[in-house]
Order: C-alpha cells, then structure tokens, then sequence
C-alpha cells in the first residue's frame, strides 16, 4: 500500500526534471522539486487566465468576474490528469529546463480550460 | 560594401583588438622610458634599499619583516646622510642600548625590577595589559631617555604590571624592531611582536589575549623538550603559518601570525601581530613616470606604494613560502577573506577548535604523513553508499532521479573496483565500524545525504547519529584520510547555512567532513565545495584507486582538517 501510494505521488510530484543526471547531494533534488512545483503553478496561471477572458464577447475582456469555480476545478482535474505525463515525455526531449518550459506549462493550461470548455459546449 | 567584404567581422575585431594592444604597449613603453631616465640618486636608493633587505634576509633568516625593514631603513638613512622622520634610530653602536634586565634574571627572580619603568610608557602599558585574560602576559617595552641618549629596555610582568607575577604566556615585544640593535635574547619565550607599536595602544585587547592564548593550549600540549626537540623529525622545515585572528570589542582586527618551523626549532610560539590599520610600504621599481619630476634625468626617487589592511601582510607572508598550510584561530575577520587568501595562494587552511586541545605539532607531522603518500589499495577501504536495487532507490526520496541511471552508475563503480582487492564496506554497521575501528584510508561515497541523512544503499543514517558517537580515544596509528564523495561537503558549515530559504529549515548539524575530524576518525578529510555529478565523482575514485597523492586526488577539492564550531565558536 505504501508502495502504491509513493509510486502514485512520484507520478504526480516527479515531472522528470534534469533527466538522466544523478548528483550525491540536495542541490539537484532541490531543483527538481522546485520546478515541478512552478511547472504546476504556471499551469494553474493558465487555467485560471483562460477562464478570465471571455472569447465570446467582442472585444475580449480580462476580468475575474468571468471565473466559473466549478469549470475551473473541472479544468484542473483534467489538466493534473495529462500534465505529468506530458511534462515528463517534454523533458525527454528538452534535457534542461528554460523557458521553452515555463511558456509550455503556461499554454498547456490555457488550452486545456480552452478545449474542456469547446467539448463541454459541443457535447453537453 | 566591396571592403566591408574584404574585412568580415571577425577579421575586424582581430584589427581592433591589435589596435588596442598596440595603444597600450605605446602607453606601457612611455612608461619604461620615464622610468629608465630616473635619475641616478634615485635608482641607487631602489638598489640599495634592495640589496639591503635582501642581504639582511640572507644573513638574519630569522628575523621578522619588521626587523629587516628597521635594518633596512637604517641603511636608507645612511645612504640620504639622516634619518627617516618616523623612525626614532638608535645609534647603531650596541654599546649605546641600555638593555635593562634580562629574560634570565626577570625569570629567576621574583623581585621589582631594579629599572622602575618611566611612568609614561607605565600608563600606556597598564591600558594595554588592562584585561583578565592579559593575566601571565608580559610587556617588554623600548624608551628613549633624552638625557643619556639611549634607548633603555624595560619590561612589565602581568597585569598591572604585577612584579610578582611570572610570564607564563606571551611577552608582548612592542617596538620589536629595535632588537636588531641589541637586545634580550627571546627565543627561549613565547613572544608576540607589535613593531612599531601597531596601533593597539588605546584598545580592548581582551579577545586578541583570549584567542592567542587558545594556540598556547595547543602549543603547550605538543611534546616539546627542553632543548625545543619536538620530536616530530622534520618540521623544523615545515613552510607552516599559525595565524589567529581576533575581531576586538570595537570592530578593530588583530592577525598574528607565527612560523610552525620556528615553534619546532626553539620549543617556544614567536609571532608578529598586526591590526586592519597596519600600513605597508614598496617601492614601484622603475616602470612608473613621475608626474612630479621637472624633467626627464633630473634626480628623482622611486614611487612608494603604500598598503593598508591585513590582506596585503598576509599575501606577503604567504608569499614566502610555497605550498604548505596555515592553521587559523579565532574569529571570522571581515577586513581580510583568509579562506580566499590561502586558495589563491594554494595554502590549506585548517581551521582550529576553539574548544577542543590538541598538539599543533603532532597535528602538522601527521598532516605531513598524509601528504607524502599515495593512496595505496593494500590500506583502503571503500564506503559503497550508492543503492543497489530500485527499492533502495526509491527509499531515497521522490526527487533523486531515475532509479536506471542510479543503478546504471552503481555497476559503472563497481566495474572500477574489480580485481583491485579494495575492502568494501556497503552496511551502516561496516561503515561506523571502520571509522571508529579502522585505521585505512576510506572513499566515501554517499549516494544522497539531504544536510541531516545519510544513504547507504537506501537505509537511513543520520547525522546525529554520527554525532552521539564517542570520539576515538587514540587517533589510528596511521595518519588516516578519507575521501568524501558528496555534494559541497568541502565547504565549511557557516558558508552552507542562512543563505537560502531551504537552508532555513535545515538542521544546525556539522557536516560530516567537520564530524569525521572531531570525533578523530580521520586526520584529514577530502571533500568537493561544490556540486558533483557522476562523472566527476567516477574520475575522483579513479584517481585514487591508481595512487594518486592525496593532497592532488583532484584539482579544486577542498583539503579538510576542520571542526564544528571553528571559527564560529564561543567566545573565550
């Protein structure tokens, strides 16, 4: 059970940072955790700036008064679903993290609100 | 367009930088050529001045760059027929040198000294010994006596100037530079040298007493017989400074430096003191134009160059000698970076305990054991903290990283350990039993330690652990080195706390070089001051599996011989 539960929260917390690299110290757990922990923060900004901006509306609005929680959390849900995985296939790809990171952890939340929102409406 | 393409940039800055090159050589020659025309008085002052410390070195190797600058300053008084304002000379006739007592008769005798010393240099003396810790200090003064001419020695036993008292610690020489002239014979007492009184008249020199008194610990506990024998064969050469360091109550810094060679040969600790206000003076040889001179050949003198602040007496001092290493006391100084200093200078700086005694004789012969030898496998032993399955891996924490490339690693090291006939040691029970029952030289490799935990192989051990355990009665009877393969464990512990966030939360504990030397497992640890990663950790081993000397295991690893609290231990 123990082992379930530290696999589960490795998949969630470990995003796979600095790959391949091994170092007989904190400095480099540190850094991982620190940017797992941004990689999630910027996602959350994207979801949450998604939701403050109407599309529908001409012109298009930024305002916190557009924030539906319930679509939010729903977005979020999906979003904490694919991150990881798709975080984790990125630092494959990108062995250093940069911007091209923070942009993609940013754009990935904000079409994740952006797309749960369009299948909602086509759907639902 | 068509000399743009003949001149392409890199071409263009290629032109530059020799234009460049070309101006500051044109302005470089300028100089030479000025200072070549100096006129004749003044390049035979730069020689004499040479020539005459460099001829009171040869004679005198024993003399303190005060002493040789007295001398020298004597013979530039000569050469200008008077002498320097700041330096009050004595004739040079011994004869003329009232010595008052000698060592022998204050040492023998409990009686006031038959010279009551002027009431002047009285009062300046009791402001100086003016402490508790000044107690079993004396004071061995100059004073000139207008009426006979003369400069007359007196000396001042204790606090207060208590006759009674003996001197029992260190004679405060003040004015040492007149002993060039004449004078008592102190090599047979521990003494501190203030040249030119070295601006400490007027202060609280408590904590500069405390720290030199915390070396005489260490002096007193070295075997040192009468006739200064050590018994440890060889230090009389050692190129080894002590230096202690005191960071007195109103902010004003003390260095006092001695020569471990010296403490070998004559069984007693003879050091010159400086404070951050000490001035130094050089001569700029000849390469400068004198913007004061009216014309080209006239007579003209070289540039002096003077320098402020403990920095510059150190580099000069390192500078004497090559290699070696520097034993430091006392307080962490702002004024001067002695840790920057002696790396820049390849010194190994070896901090001391404020606390614990140890002999800084026997401590400088093992070190020297240790230096003369390679790593040999017959006396190694191999810590193998590195995880060995997934589990150990994953019990490591959640962010240490593919459990593949762990393992991938592990098999790299155990490739390079094959057929070498090096003990391994994989268990934490091996482990604490080798540091405190072992007397081979250990390479530890630590798979993750997070500042309070070790790894080995996915078990738990912490640092307090390590801590709580008894210090070796004896040190082993081979000069003992470990190799430290983890993270930063080269840098001292003040460097490694309160400057990040996640610092904050981190433990107050010594780091384990620091734990290693205090509980005398080790004599000598050898440690990164910086992050490493598997390749470099891999080279590190290499290295001294194939018998490398272990003060050359790897360019930029820190040589360690340090203890918790060293420098930012308590007070007194």
């Amino acid at each position: 059970m123990n082992e379930l539960a530290s696999r589960v929260s490795r998949y969630f917390l470990d995003l796979g940072f600095y790959p391949g690299q091994i170092e007989f110290g904190t400095g480099l757990p540190r850094k991982r955790l620190i940017w797992s922990i941004a990689a999630y923060v910027l996602l959350f900004l994207g979801l949450f700036s998604h939701q403050c901006i109407d599309l529908s509306r001409k012109p298009i609005e930024f305002s916190p008064s557009n924030v539906r929680l319930t679509v939010l959390a729903a977005s979020a849900l999906v979003a904490i679903a694919l991150f990881p995985a798709f975080v984790y296939w990125f630092n494959q790809k990108r062995k250093q993290p940069s911007w091209e990171h923070v942009l993609w952890a940013f754009s990935f939340g904000f079409f994740i609100d952006l797309s749960s929102n369009l299948i909602w409406k086509k759907f639902f | 367009m068509r000399a743009y393409r003949l001149c392409p940039p890199q071409l263009f800055r290629v032109l530059v930088a020799s234009v460049l090159q070309a101006l500051l050589w044109s302005g470089i020659s300028a100089g030479q050529v000025e200072g070549r025309e100096l006129g004749e008085p003044g390049r035979r002052a730069i020689e004499a001045e040479k020539r005459a410390r460099d001829s009171i070195k040869i004679n005198h190797p024993g003399w303190t760059d005060s002493q040789v600058q007295t001398l020298a300053d004597r013979v530039q008084a000569d050469f200008y027929q008077g002498p320097k304002a700041h330096l009050q000379v004595p004739p040079l006739d011994g004869a003329v040198v009232d010595l008052g007592l000698s060592a022998q008769s204050m040492d023998e005798s409990t009686e006031k000294p038959t010279r009551r010393p002027p009431s002047r240099a009285l009062a300046g003396v009791r402001e100086l010994l003016n402490s508790e810790s000044a107690s079993g200090w004396g004071y061995l003064g100059y004073d000139w006596v207008p009426e006979t001419s003369r400069l007359e020695e007196f000396r001042i036993v204790g606090l207060a100037g208590a006759p009674s008292e003996r001197i029992e610690k260190f004679l405060l020489v003040d004015g040492s530079q007149f002993l060039v002239f004449g004078g008592s014979d102190l090599t047979q007492q521990h003494t501190v040298e203030i040249a030119y009184g070295e601006n400490v008249s007027g202060q609280d020199l408590t904590r500069f007493y405390d720290v030199n008194n915390r070396f005489l610990r260490d002096v007193k506990v070295s075997p040192i017989a009468a006739n200064g024998a050590s018994g440890f064969a060889g230090l009389g050469e050692s190129n080894a400074l002590v230096v202690t360091g005191a960071k007195l109550a109103n902010g004003r810094e003390v260095l006092t430096i001695y020569s471990l060679a010296n403490l070998a040969q004559t069984g007693f600790a003879h050091g010159q003191a400086y404070t951050d206000l000490h001035r130094s003076t050089s001569f700029d040889l000849g390469l400068i134009s004198l913007p004061n001179e009216t014309a080209l050949g006239q007579p003209s003198r070289a540039r002096r160059r003077t320098r402020t602040g403990l920095g510059s007496v150190l580099a000069n001092r390192f500078a004497d000698f090559k290699a070696g290493r520097v034993y430091y006391y006392g307080d962490n100084l702002s004024t001067v970076d002695i840790d920057a200093l002696c790396r820049s200078h390849g010194k190994e700086l070896i901090l001391r305990s404020p606390s614990v005694d140890s002999s800084i004789l026997a401590t400088e012969w093992r070190q020297r054991q240790i230096d003369e030898r390679t790593v040999s496998t017959e006396h190694l032993t191999f810590i193998d903290g590195l995880p060995q399955d997934r589990r150990a891996v994953q019990s490591m924490g959640q962010m240490v990283g593919d459990p593949s490339d762990w393992l991938d690693f592990h098999e790299r090291v155990s490739r390079l350990l094959r057929g070498r006939g090096v003990d391994g040691v994989t268990t934490k029970e091996g482990f604490l039993h080798t540091l405190s029952h072992g007397d081979s030289d250990v390479i530890i490799l630590m798979a993750h330690a997070n500042g309070s935990q070790l790894y080995l192989n996915g078990k738990a051990t912490s640092l307090k652990e390590l801590q709580a355990m008894p210090a070796r009665a004896r040190r082993s009877a081979r000069p003992r080195v470990a190799v430290l393969v983890s993270c930063d464990a080269g840098k001292p512990q003040e460097q490694r706390t309160g400057r990040r966030i996640f610092d904050w939360f981190s433990p107050d504990l010594p780091s384990l070089a620091q734990i290693l030397i205090e509980k005398k497992f080790v004599d000598k640890v050898i440690a990164p001051d910086h992050k490493i990663q598997a390749d470099e950790s891999l080279t590190v081993i290499q290295r001294a599996l194939e018998g490398a000397k272990t003060n050359d295991i790897l360019p930029g690893w820190t040589s360690w011989a340090r203890e918790q609290r060293r420098v930012r231990g308590p007070k007194g």
